[in-house]
C-alpha cells in the first residue's frame, strides 16, 4: 500500500507568527491520518442507493442538504440532492465495502483521500480570519458546530467543516494546499498563531 | 451585489456560481444540417435589458446547473430552480459553456 505524504511537508519548516502585541491568539495545523468517500446517486436511484448505503454503515443518512451526523468516528455529509462526503479516522477505510455494494448502475463510489488537504485553525479569532476569504456567514448562529459549506475561497474550491467553537477544518484540494496555507497564514498574521503539527504525524 | 439562492445550498455569493449562457435558447438537434439554425445558436445573442431566464452553475457549492431568472438592469433575482427541474418548460437542457471546469468534486 502507497504511504500518503503530506503536501504541506516543505512549509513544516515555517515558525509561528506573533500577532499585534506580540500575542499569538491562534493555533493553525494539518490533520491527516482520515478518509474521504464520495457516494452519489442518479436522481431515480437515489432512494435505492441511500438504503443501501445505510445498510452497509448501519447508520442513518442525513436527511436534509448540509446536515452532518456523527457516528462514532465517522462523520455523515449530505452534500447535495443526491451525494454524500463520509469522513472516517485511520484504518477505517470504508470505500471498499462501498464500493462492492453500490452497483454502477445505482450510483458511484470515489475515494477522494489522497485529493484532499485538512488544514485547520483554532482560535477566538478564527471566524474573524476566514470572513477574509470566505464568502458566507460562519456566525455561530447561521453556522455551529459540525455544520459544513461547499463554497469557495479565493474561486479556489473548498469544503469548510466547523468542529467546534472556535475551531474551522479546510479540506482543501492537494494542488491548492500550499496556496491556502499561505493565504491563511497570511490573514492570520495581525492576531499570530502558533504552529501545531501534532495532528499531522 | 449579486447573490443567487442556490436550491440546494442556499443563498450564496455570484461568485460561488458560474453563468452558463441564454436559458431561452434551445440547441438544434445534434444530427441537425441547418447551418444557419447551428450559425443563430452559436453565434447570435440577445441583449437583454430586464427579466432574462439564463443558466448558473454552482461551481464552488454543489455544481448542480441552475435555472436563474435575473433582471439584467438591476440585477434582482426573479426565480432560481434546478436545471433538470425546468426540462419541460421553455428552458432548454443543454448548459452552455464551464461544465468541464474545476470544483468541488
Amino acid at each position: 500500500m502507497l504511504e500518503r505524504s503530506s503536501v504541506l511537508a516543505r512549509v513544516r519548516s515555517e515558525g509561528s507568527r506573533d500577532g499585534t502585541g506580540g500575542l499569538r491568539r491562534l493555533r493553525i495545523g494539518e490533520t491527516r491520518d482520515w478518509n474521504l468517500v464520495q457516494v452519489a446517486a442518479f436522481s431515480a436511484t437515489a432512494a435505492e442507493l441511500e438504503d443501501t448505503v445505510c445498510a452497509a454503515l448501519g447508520v442513518e443518512l442525513p436527511a436534509r442538504v448540509g446536515d452532518a451526523a456523527a457516528v462514532g468516528t465517522r462523520l455523515l455529509c449530505r452534500t447535495g440532492a443526491e451525494q454524500f462526503w463520509i469522513f472516517t479516522r485511520g484504518s477505517d477505510d470504508i470505500a471498499a465495502a462501498l464500493q462492492s455494494a453500490v452497483a454502477p448502475a445505482m450510483g458511484s463510489v470515489t475515494a477522494l483521500s489522497h485529493s484532499r488537504t485538512c488544514i485547520w485553525i483554532d482560535g477566538a479569532h478564527s471566524r474573524e480570519v476566514l470572513a477574509r476569504g470566505l464568502s458566507i456567514d460562519l456566525d455561530s448562529d447561521a453556522f455551529g458546530p459540525h455544520s459544513f459549506a461547499l463554497t469557495g475561497l479565493h474561486h479556489t474550491p473548498v469544503m469548510i467543516l466547523r468542529s467546534s467553537a472556535t475551531r474551522f477544518e479546510l479540506y482543501v484540494l492537494r494542488t491548492f494546499a500550499v496556496w491556502t496555507w499561505e493565504w491563511l497564514t497570511d490573514a492570520a498574521l495581525p492576531y499570530g498563531y502558533e504552529l501545531d503539527w501534532t495532528e499531522s504525524a | 451585489m449579486l447573490r443567487l439562492s442556490c436550491p440546494i445550498c442556499g443563498t450564496r455569493d455570484y461568485t460561488e456560481f458560474h453563468y452558463g449562457g441564454d436559458a431561452r435558447k434551445r440547441r438544434p438537434e445534434h444530427a441537425a444540417a441547418d447551418l444557419k439554425a447551428w450559425h443563430d445558436y452559436v453565434f447570435l445573442f440577445d441583449n437583454v435589458k430586464g427579466v432574462h431566464r439564463e443558466f448558473w452553475q454552482h461551481l464552488l457549492g454543489c455544481r448542480q446547473w441552475l435555472v436563474v431568472e435575473r433582471d439584467t438592469a438591476s440585477n434582482v433575482v426573479v426565480s432560481t430552480v434546478l436545471a433538470r427541474s425546468a426540462v419541460g418548460t421553455t428552458a432548454s437542457v443543454s448548459p452552455g459553456a464551464g461544465a468541464s471546469r474545476e470544483g468541488n468534486t
